[in-house]
């Protein structure tokens, strides 16, 4: 009896450490996050800070500098580079303790660096370029800044309210023929959003959370208000599909950077909010 | 008997129990190393150091340096770091590239999270990095923790004059290994780092009262030192106290447009001993001339507040104060 009341006082002394163990999803991110850094095929960066979107940020401007590092060493006079395509930067986040760890990585081959004489321009594609698998992302002149953007590996499907998935009248117009526009430039936060966007489960609770940033938000069929609004475009399945900014008269998809239109996408639905 | 048996039974589990206390941190170099014997060296170096470490702070005793084998200035330092605030590494599995430096090699980025004893100000973030230098041979060089992450994301955004990445890191290498001189009370860095001839000023407040008693617009005073009489000042100040903390919690980095191997830094440092605490801007103005072995020609302090407001800015210290 003295010996199992002496056994189980030991077993309890080594609950705690049983305890602290890893959270398995954690500990499989972790794995994925060294795989990644044990490989010669990738770039990245990462950060560990007490908010998220710090963490992001600062992580993306690291990788950012390793790109343009790298493409140096690879004996390109680059001062910007292309990346194949948009959504080719991944994004991981775990948590140390209390702060959130974040890691991004895209594939070496993924990024082309860029000679200064190469005039680039920025074309608004046609709806049948809409449906190639690779796009590529092209730099103006114009822009000094390089074109990379933060997605999100995991997606998470959207509790939406009150959906009705009724049929969008065709357009009357002709599509607009392929124009040259001024490069957009993703912000910090929009990155953040963007990546906040994608992992939310109720739109409602991500208003909530954000009251302090976002004035008003509508859904479909409230119609999209004139001037700056974000727009969000919802599959069936309530996955948000695209994201675009309504701004100087333009509407531009924030992951390609470029003008889009939302008749482009007939079965989606739209929610828009616009930022204090 | 039978209880001799049990007690006995009871001790053997309960010595068990350290050992699942802490899990082995393995270490992989990725890159940066083509000497394999080196690279496995220093590998199990750094497994074994942060395995004591984990352990140690899991059974809240000092650093214990016996099978570790590490140089005596490093073990020191280590134990002025702990001394400050234990900690522990979080990740039990370390992948890091190696990085080339003049002397030898480096590796960064190593997660600590600070466990900070109850009676101790720390006034920094739990979450720091480490970084393990190291000579050609494989022997550590240096442990000590890197710049907090905001600082360092604040020269690399905002500091067009600092676009080397190459030359920002080395920069600000030196600057983290010049806050971690204080904290670990590393004079033998300190009297290298500094050059000869360094020129060390000190502001202080005066605060003034008329003879009524009334009080008066503060003043500040400067003294100028020689680098062997701050040296012995701050030998001084080491011997009295039993820890030092320095934090630096903004940073600018300029360089001389003449003189491009001439940086001027800025820094707001906060300062905490066992007997005292404050807070102000340190200057100093580092040569990069020689790479391998950079040295700061003027070191300044001021305090940041004047007369109940932050000290102006066209009052602080920068480099065009300096003609040289």
């Amino acid at each position: 009896m003295k010996l199992l009341r002496l056994i189980t006082l030991v077993a309890a002394l080594s609950i705690p450490v049983v305890l602290q163990a890893q959270d398995p999803a954690d500990a499989a991110r972790v794995k994925e996050i060294n795989r990644i850094k044990k490989s010669k095929d990738y770039l990245f960066a990462e950060s560990t800070t007490k908010d998220l979107e710090s963490a992001v940020d600062n992580a993306l401007t690291l990788l950012e500098l390793t790109v343009e590092d790298w493409a140096k060493q690879e004996g390109a006079e680059a001062k910007r580079f292309v990346v194949r395509a948009n959504n080719d930067i991944e994004t991981i986040r775990t948590r140390r303790g209390d702060f959130y760890r974040v890691f991004v990585y895209i594939k070496k081959k993924d990024v082309l660096p860029v000679k200064d004489d190469e005039v680039l321009m920025v074309v608004t594609p046609s709806a049948q370029e809409e449906e190639k698998k690779e796009q590529e992302v092209v730099l103006s002149t114009v822009a000094q800044e390089s074109a990379v953007q933060a997605s999100v590996t995991e997606t998470a499907a959207v509790e939406v309210d009150e959906m009705v998935f009724e049929p969008v009248p065709e357009p009357e117009s002709e599509p607009e023929p392929a124009i040259v526009q001024p490069a957009y430039k993703l912000r910090s936060f929009e990155r953040i959003l963007m990546q906040e966007i994608a992992l939310i489960t109720d739109f409602n609770k991500f208003y909530a959370d954000r009251k302090a940033t976002i004035r008003d938000f509508g859904k479909y069929p409230t119609p999209i208000p004139d001037g700056d609004c974000y727009v969000l475009l919802y599959d069936n399945q309530k996955k948000v599909q695209v994201y675009m900014h309504q701004i100087d008269g333009r509407l531009v998809n924030l992951w390609t950077l470029r003008d889009d239109r939302i008749d482009n996408y007939k079965t989606y639905r739209p929610f828009w909010f616009r930022l204090k | 008997m039978y209880m001799k048996k049990s007690i006995l039974i009871a001790a053997a589990l309960v010595a068990l129990v350290p050992s699942f206390a802490a899990e082995p941190v393995s270490v992989e170099i990725t890159d940066g190393l083509d000497n394999a014997a080196l690279k496995t060296k220093m590998e199990l170096t750094m497994s074994s150091l942060l395995t004591e470490i984990n352990a140690a702070q899991e059974e809240a005793r000092n650093l214990n340096f016996g099978k570790l084998n590490l140089p005596k200035n490093v073990a020191v330092s280590l134990s002025m770091l702990w001394e400050n605030s234990p900690f522990m590494c979080t990740d039990d599995v370390i992948v890091e590239k190696c990085l080339v430096t003049p002397n030898g090699y480096q590796i960064r980025n190593i997660p600590l999270m600070m466990t900070p004893r109850n009676d101790r100000h720390f006034n920094e973030s739990e979450y720091q990095e480490a970084v393990i230098s190291f000579d050609r041979k494989g022997e550590v060089e240096s442990f000590y923790l890197s710049l907090d992450l905001n600082l360092y994301m604040q020269v690399i955004k905002s500091n067009l004059e600092v676009k080397d990445l190459r030359r920002r890191e080395l920069i600000l290498d030196y600057v983290e290994h010049f806050r971690t001189a204080y904290n670990q009370k590393d004079l033998p860095f300190l009297e290298q780092v500094f050059s000869d001839d360094a020129l060390i000023i000190t502001g202080k407040v005066i605060k003034r009262r008329s003879s009524d008693n009334i009080p008066l617009p503060d003043k500040i005073t400067y003294k100028k030192q020689t680098k062997r009489e701050y040296l012995t000042n701050l030998r001084r100040v080491f011997n009295a106290n039993s820890y030092i903390r320095v934090t630096f919690d903004d940073i600018k980095v300029m360089r001389d447009g003449a003189r491009p191997n001439y940086y001027g830094v800025t820094l707001h440092q906060g300062y905490s001993s066992s007997s005292y605490h404050d807070e102000g801007y340190v200057f100093l103005l580092w040569d990069f001339t020689d790479e391998e072995a950079p040295v700061v020609h003027v070191r300044t302090w001021q305090p940041d507040q004047f007369n109940g407001k932050p000290l102006p800015e066209d009052e602080i210290f920068s480099l065009a104060d300096f003609d040289f």
